[in-house]
């Protein structure tokens, strides 16, 4: 009984949702092994945040799986439309946090959607996202592990 | 700011989440010329630019080589040795002398015979571009098109400019990332050195001194969002005391330093990397000489204790030695050149097989004074001169002798000769090696039984180009305008490298 009331709510939150939005799908490829998690987070555009936020500030979803070697794929699904983009990092000793040396530059794989590089500093919000458009069935975010 | 691991751990923590390596997208200097073909045709003209040619194999060894007159019974020992060397790979030539992949060298030398090993540095840059049977990464002064992205540093870490040995540990050294270990016995890349959790791929430069009871100073040239010099004391026994991470506006490329007994001295040029130029490494790189020179003189004992003098505008690769007088004056040398032209240009044109001008770029013996008063002052001489060498046991102290290259003559295109530089004298002592020779830096080894700060020989190779052979010269440093004393010719011509060092046993 409470199992079914759970699925009513549940499908009358689904029903809730505008029509017009679509699945996240998210990829991180090139998990070099299956030790610890992947961790990752969809950015979004947001005044006042610099992207990419370590803090979780600026994101709207969040994941956390175990490391399998190869490609994990995340979805979300029932995102409204707009431009999400897509961090990770393979977080191999389970700090839960990505390991930097004192220069600030990442001693763990780590890969951002579209595999965008920047210039000196993290890639640009608008190099990473991806844009689900109204309408869309769906939309991927890709990124591969760089170690 | 001395940081203890705690405080990286603290300091990383508010870091962005950042590549703070710049992605080297395109180079002025990749014209459409085929660097290769105008190389090759150059060489068959030039036999000099053998010097500059990609050795037949990644691996060599030769016993028992054969000894031109008499080696020295009392001279035992590794003699190694690192340079670029792998210039041509997968159809590209590298378009500057710093980017060819690296190439260590090991003379050992037992009972009055030699033998070489040598191998091309099989670092994850070299392993990556072998399996995709392609140039991945463009370099110091190389585009690569369309090659891989630049995460970090030691993505693209050649290891090719120095080679250190320390409390039994072999490195070879690179400067933009971290320091290579390498398996003496096969020359095999094992791994990147790291001296602390938090210090993963931090640059480490390829001139770290090592103070007569072992102590081991270094830095590293670190650009980033904000430029920084990073600061390294590491133990006689390897294990690393303290480090700074010190902030430095529009920072010179900085490749050697000095130090004395009680200070580090970090000879700045205006040669200032600037962002937001995408280009190869040198070409994001800009003369400015407006800036000066500026001197940062750091306390051995406290890295937060700094201080800074101006000298005029001067590019230079090498010191010899520092050191500081009774009343404070630190007193140090430099090969040094009015500016940076030797990078930008000669160093780069004699990878198409362009030697005009070659000669010219190289620097000057100068000795360079910073007085406790906050005065400066620097005195060039007219000497050409590369390489400086000192007797290991006067790192940090006064020291009467500097061994250096020097050019013989003044139509010379590179430098010829052997040059000791008597300091309390001002004398100079020199063996021309002649047409058809090349040297290459000579390292001072002492001998046992005198105290004397001459008394020991130099070491160091030579290639003789009319020849195709390279050889390993060794002097006695009392006597150096006499020649060599010996010679272990190498059946084979080696290519042109930087620097080396002598042990006594293997590491």
């Amino acid at each position: 009984m409470k199992i079914s009331l759970s699925a009513m709510c549940l499908s009358l939150f689904l029903f809730s949702v505008p029509v017009l939005a679509g699945d996240l799908v998210l990829e991180v490829k090139g998990v070099r092994s299956d030790q610890g998690d992947v961790l990752g987070a969809v950015h979004v555009r947001t005044p006042g945040v610099k992207f990419p936020s370590r803090d979780g500030e600026g994101t709207v979803h969040n994941f956390k799986t175990l490391a399998r070697e190869g490609t994990i794929t995340v979805v979300f699904k029932d995102v409204a439309p707009g431009d999400y983009a897509l961090t990770a990092f393979h977080d191999e000793d389970r700090s839960g946090e990505i390991n930097s040396n004192a220069l600030g530059i990442p001693t763990e794989g780590y890969a951002f959607g579209n595999d965008a590089t920047g210039f000196m500093g993290p890639p640009k919000f608008e190099d990473v996202a991806v844009t689900l458009e109204e309408g869309a069935e769906s939309v991927t975010a890709s990124g591969s592990l760089m170690y | 700011m001395v940081m203890q691991r705690r405080d990286f751990l603290k300091s990383s923590a508010v870091l962005g989440l950042a590549g703070l390596v710049p992605r080297f997208a395109h180079s002025i200097a990749s014209t459409d010329t085929d660097w290769a073909a105008s190389f090759a045709g150059a060489l068959k003209e030039d036999p000099r630019l053998l010097g500059w040619k990609t050795p037949s194999a990644d691996t060599f060894g030769t016993e028992a080589l054969r000894i031109e007159g008499k080696w020295p019974a009392a001279l035992e020992g590794t003699f190694w040795r690192n340079g670029p060397a792998v210039h041509d790979r997968h159809g590209l030539r590298c378009q500057h002398w710093f980017d060819g992949d690296g190439f260590l060298q090991a003379f050992r030398i037992s009972g009055g015979q030699v033998n070489h090993r040598a191998r091309v540095l099989n670092t994850p840059k070299l392993t990556a571009e072998d399996e995709a049977a392609r140039r991945l990464y463009s370099g110091f002064g190389t585009h690569v098109p369309d090659g891989a992205p630049v995460r970090k540093p030691d993505d693209m870490n050649v290891a090719n400019i120095s080679v250190l040995a320390h409390h039994g540990e072999l490195l070879a050294l690179w400067e933009g990332g971290s320091a290579s270990v390498v398996d003496p016995e096969s020359l095999r890349w094992q791994g990147f050195k790291s001296w602390g959790q938090g210090l993963e791929g931090v640059p480490f430069t390829a001139h770290p001194k090592v103070d007569p009871d072992g102590t081991l100073w270094a830095f590293g040239y670190a650009l980033g969002a904000k430029h920084q010099l990073v600061l390294y004391h590491i133990s006689p026994k390897g294990a690393l005391v303290k480090i700074a991470l010190v902030p430095i506006d529009a920072f010179g490329m900085l490749h050697d330093f000095v130090v004395t007994d009680a200070h580090l001295v970090f000879m700045i040029p205006p040669l200032v990397m600037e962002m937001g130029r995408e280009t190869s490494f040198i070409d994001a790189h800009r003369w400015r000489p407006e800036l000066g020179s500026r001197v940062l003189v750091v306390a051995k004992d406290d890295f937060e204790d700094r201080r800074w003098y101006e000298l005029p505008p001067a590019f230079g690769f090498h010191h010899g030695n520092a050191w500081e007088e009774a009343d404070g004056t630190i007193r140090f040398d430099q090969c040094l050149d009015d500016d940076a032209s030797l990078v930008f240009d000669a160093l780069r044109d004699v990878m198409r097989g362009d030697l005009d001008g070659f000669g010219a770029a190289f620097g000057r013996y100068a000795q360079i004074s910073l007085s406790p008063s906050g005065g400066a002052s620097m005195d060039m001489t007219a000497d050409g001169a590369e390489f400086p060498k000192v007797a290991p046991s006067t790192v940090g102290k006064r020291n009467r002798y500097v061994y250096h290259l020097g050019v013989a003559g003044g139509d010379d295109w590179y430098l010829r000769s052997l040059v000791k530089r008597d300091l309390n004298k001002d004398r100079l002592q020199a063996f021309d090696f002649g047409a058809g020779k090349i040297p290459e830096e000579h390292v001072f080894v002492p001998s046992a039984g005198s105290n004397d700060e001459d008394a020991g020989w130099l070491v160091g190779t030579v290639l003789d180009y009319q020849r195709e052979v390279s050889g390993l010269n060794v002097f006695d440093a009392q006597h150096i305008e006499d020649g060599p004393l010996a010679t272990a010719w190498l059946p084979y011509p080696m290519p042109l490298g930087f620097h080396g060092c002598f042990r006594s046993g293997l590491v």
